[in-house]
């Protein structure tokens, strides 16, 4: 389990010794071109439905008469057609694309995959739209980020076969043959992933267990999906931007093996600890809660690590995309320590069952995951398409919205849910002043999502200058040397 | 330049952090799924023997369709389907005296020394009557035992604690048999509305259900619930004159304006069978593992062992 000392030198692949010439970054940047700039724009489309969804229900929730009398736009489909296109649409999307580029870039190998992984993307965002318009329609199963009925849970399986086997096929044929700590949080995730889909569907879907069973294996999957699927990607590139960032080497391979399998073995038990005080076996929740606990040390060593590889502050002040990255790393921290809190069992006796929960699902979606791979998009692309951002400024515009975004939501749901659960505590207070209490911090929320949205139509903006002066003369060389028509369009345009 | 070995590290071995991933999926997979579906995998809707009925029974064809509207409305993103108990207590009722009420009152007032003998007087005046609250079972045991003896019938009777029974969301706690039926299993993750576990034992006006439904403020003032208007169709009023009544279009209790208009509201058979679904919401039924508290009944006619309890009168509201 112990990391070689070359590993825990290499700031990334350009110290990892290795007799082969190496493929300059430049060139296996351009071979990802098509697939990763097609995956990371997907995303952040998905992202912005996914957070005008959000912004609706959020609005429902202060008046319930809004757009009532449409029934695919009710409260209780757009939350989940909401959170399925975030999941699903960006972060699973984005984490891939960012994973080829990592892949590629560590193992120092050409992406091979170009026509696979298009059409296997497309797929997937076909998908997802399948999906998420089932969720609409009122198709959904009922169990939380599973939702997406059948027909589309299969799209996006058989697009992720087709994704994860370019990756691993990626991973395999590496020429540098030293891992360094991103692979193999990589490396797990992608089988974490469709292990995780394919048993939860077989249980909930296709051959549903009995009773409360649901509930378990639904609370394990959301668990899984969250902590070593997106959780484990973000991780992974974290690991690999703050050294590349900072310039400097990763203060300790060890200490990230050791922070790995803790993951890799406690995380996945997580997940039930949400059950705590629903009528299932007693020791379901306990071993989560007990799990939770485990993950501390992982939580702890991930610090440290982070910690002595890199000034935060002056990274902070280094670039736009580091912002992300650092603030992304921060939201782990806070979201492992309140998801923690909030688990202790005398707490959660409150706690449980209100808005609370919500506000640190908020901080890891958008808080930890979110940042991260917003903060990959904005260092990816440039690099991949080998041009600019329109606007520097524009990024960092963007990070201030996101940020006041994410803490308004975590901070707003917390302490609305830790009100709503005191007062809850007391059987003499209406439940409809109780309800009515909430607003206000529901308020909170709401503006804070109304904040993400502005930060990604900033993104697409910039995504959208980026992406044209990038297309418009890749359009022009191919009509020219292809069809002889380009120069001629050109000329005839007044 | 092709495969060289892992080498010695293990973290350099591609095979080894697979089989790594592999056995930490199993481990979970096999503690969190496999092992409780051994341990209570096999549950079996239960013969009641005081109704001899099995418990859960099934859902008549209407609700069961209107869980499938449950569902697809996603209701459970606001309401949980869960009571939970914080613990129990016993109470201990006197239901019958076998000697006069002169010589009992001494006896009882003996036994419970912070009572005096006019309240105790007073209190065995009219029977069943609370003469000790808040005691664990084998106290409650030993001091129904000892007033019986001295000539008291009495006996313990059980208290659900906690504020999700005390807002009469449900005589007791849910417990795994309650929803051996159900698919999708909705617990749910947030109240902000309030708890359906139970919710057919204190809302049986089906016309109010659809009224809320309808327009919650109307019931509940301030209600944050969305309307479900689209859960119901607007007719004509001559039209609904020209049914025959006792089929399935029940008038809404709608205000004067829908009625002036000529026009009534009438649920579609998506609402009628969502009502369906919440009246059959009852997990009352008294199970070992959690028996459903029963406050004693008068001695006259003695109470059918495992009956449920009267419940308490309910303000009508959803």
């Amino acid at each position: 389990m112990s990391a070689s000392p070359s590993t825990s030198v290499a700031a990334t692949e350009t110290t990892a010794a290795s007799p082969v010439e190496r493929i300059p970054s430049a060139e296996i940047d351009a071979s990802l071109r098509w697939p990763v700039l097609a995956l990371l724009a997907g995303s952040v489309m998905w992202l912005i439905v996914g957070t005008v969804l959000a912004l609706l229900a959020a609005i429902k929730l202060h008046k319930g008469d809004f757009l009532a009398d449409c029934p695919w736009l009710t409260v209780g489909r757009i939350r989940p057609a909401s959170a399925n296109a975030i999941l699903y649409g960006f972060a699973s999307q984005a984490a891939l694309g960012v994973l080829f580029w990592l892949l590629c870039r560590l193992g120092n190998v050409r992406f091979m995959y170009q026509v696979a992984v298009l059409i296997a993307g497309k797929l997937w965002n076909i998908g997802v739209l399948v999906g998420v318009v089932a969720i609409l329609v009122g198709a959904s199963n009922g169990f939380e980020w599973m939702e997406m009925p059948r027909y589309a849970a299969a799209i996006l399986f058989a697009a992720y076969v087709v994704l994860g086997l370019c990756a691993v096929a990626t991973f395999q044929t590496r020429r540098v043959r030293q891992l360094y700590p991103t692979q193999w949080f990589l490396f797990a995730a992608l089988f974490w992933f469709p292990w995780l889909y394919t048993a939860a569907n077989y249980l909930l879907v296709i051959e549903p267990v009995r009773g409360v069973f649901q509930s378990v294996v639904a609370a394990w999957f959301a668990g899984g999906f969250l902590r070593l699927w997106l959780g484990l990607v973000a991780l992974g590139i974290i690991y690999y931007l703050l050294p590349k960032m900072t310039g400097k080497p990763l203060y300790s391979g060890p200490l990230a093996a050791f922070a790995f399998w803790t993951i890799l073995f406690f995380g996945s038990w997580a997940g039930v600890a949400g059950l705590q005080g629903a009528p299932v076996p007693r020791w379901v929740p306990s071993v989560g809660v007990a799990a939770m606990l485990c993950l501390l040390a992982a939580l702890v060593s991930n610090a440290l690590n982070w910690y002595f590889t890199s000034c935060y502050l002056d990274l902070f002040k280094k670039n736009s995309a580091a912002r992300f990255i650092v603030f992304g790393a921060g939201c782990y921290l806070l979201a492992g320590l309140a998801e923690l809190i909030l688990a202790a069992p005398a707490i959660d006796r409150v706690t449980g069952l209100t808005l609370a929960g919500m506000g640190v699902k908020g901080l890891a979606i958008h808080g930890f995951i979110g940042s991260v791979l917003l903060g990959s998009i904005y260092y990816v692309l440039p690099r991949v398409l080998q041009g600019q951002w329109a606007s520097e400024k524009l990024i960092r515009i963007h990070f201030g919205f996101h940020a006041a975004g994410v803490l308004l939501i975590f901070v707003g749901l917390l302490v609305g849910g830790v009100l709503q659960g005191m007062k809850l505590e007391n059987p003499s207070t209406a439940f409809i002043s109780i309800a009515k209490g909430t607003a206000p911090f529901v308020g909170l929320s709401t503006t804070g999502i109304l904040l993400l949205l502005v930060g990604q139509v900033l993104l697409a903006i910039n995504l959208f200058k980026l992406v044209r002066f990038f297309v418009q003369p890749a359009v022009r060389t191919f009509c020219a040397e292809y069809c002889g028509c380009g120069s001629v369009r050109a000329e005839v345009k007044p | 330049m092709r495969i060289r070995s892992g080498g010695g590290e293990a973290m350099n071995n591609g095979p080894l952090l697979f089989l790594g991933v592999l056995i930490t999926l199993a481990s979970s997979f096999w503690g969190l799924v496999l092992a409780p579906q051994i341990q209570f995998g096999r549950q079996q809707p239960r013969l009641i023997e005081a109704t001899g009925e099995y418990y859960p029974s099934p859902r008549p064809g209407l609700a069961e369709r209107g869980a499938e509207v449950y569902r697809s409305l996603g209701c459970v993103e606001c309401h949980s389907q869960q009571v939970r108990q914080s613990g129990v207590h016993f109470d201990v009722w006197v239901t019958e005296l076998t000697t006069n009420i002169t010589a009992a009152v001494p006896a009882v007032a003996r036994l419970q020394s912070h009572l005096n003998e006019a309240d105790v007087a007073k209190a065995l005046g009219k029977l069943p009557a609370r003469v000790a609250m808040g005691l664990d079972a084998a106290d409650a045991d030993d001091l129904a035992k000892k007033l019986t003896a001295a000539g008291a019938t009495a006996k313990p009777a059980l208290v659900a604690l906690g504020p999700d029974i005390a807002r009469n969301w449900g005589p007791r706690l849910s417990v795994s048999q309650d929803y051996l039926r159900d698919y999708p299993v909705q617990l749910g993750q947030l109240r902000l509305g309030p708890d359906l576990a139970s919710y057919g034992t204190r809302q049986t006006n089906e016309n109010l259900i659809l009224l809320h439904l309808y327009e919650p403020t109307r019931t509940m003032p301030g209600s944050m619930m969305p309307p479900y208007r689209f859960l119901f169709a607007k007719k004509p009023y001559k039209f609904l004159d020209g049914v025959p009544t006792g089929t399935i279009v029940t008038k809404v209790a709608t205000g004067e304006s829908e009625e002036s208009a000529g026009e009534v509201v009438v649920p579609k058979e998506d609402a009628l069978a969502l009502v369906a679904y919440l009246t059959s919401l009852k997990a009352e039924t008294s199970l070992t593992e959690a028996p459903t508290p029963k406050v004693p009944a008068p001695p006259a006619p003695p109470a059918a062992p495992g009956q449920t309890p009267p419940l308490a009168p309910v303000p009508p509201v959803p």
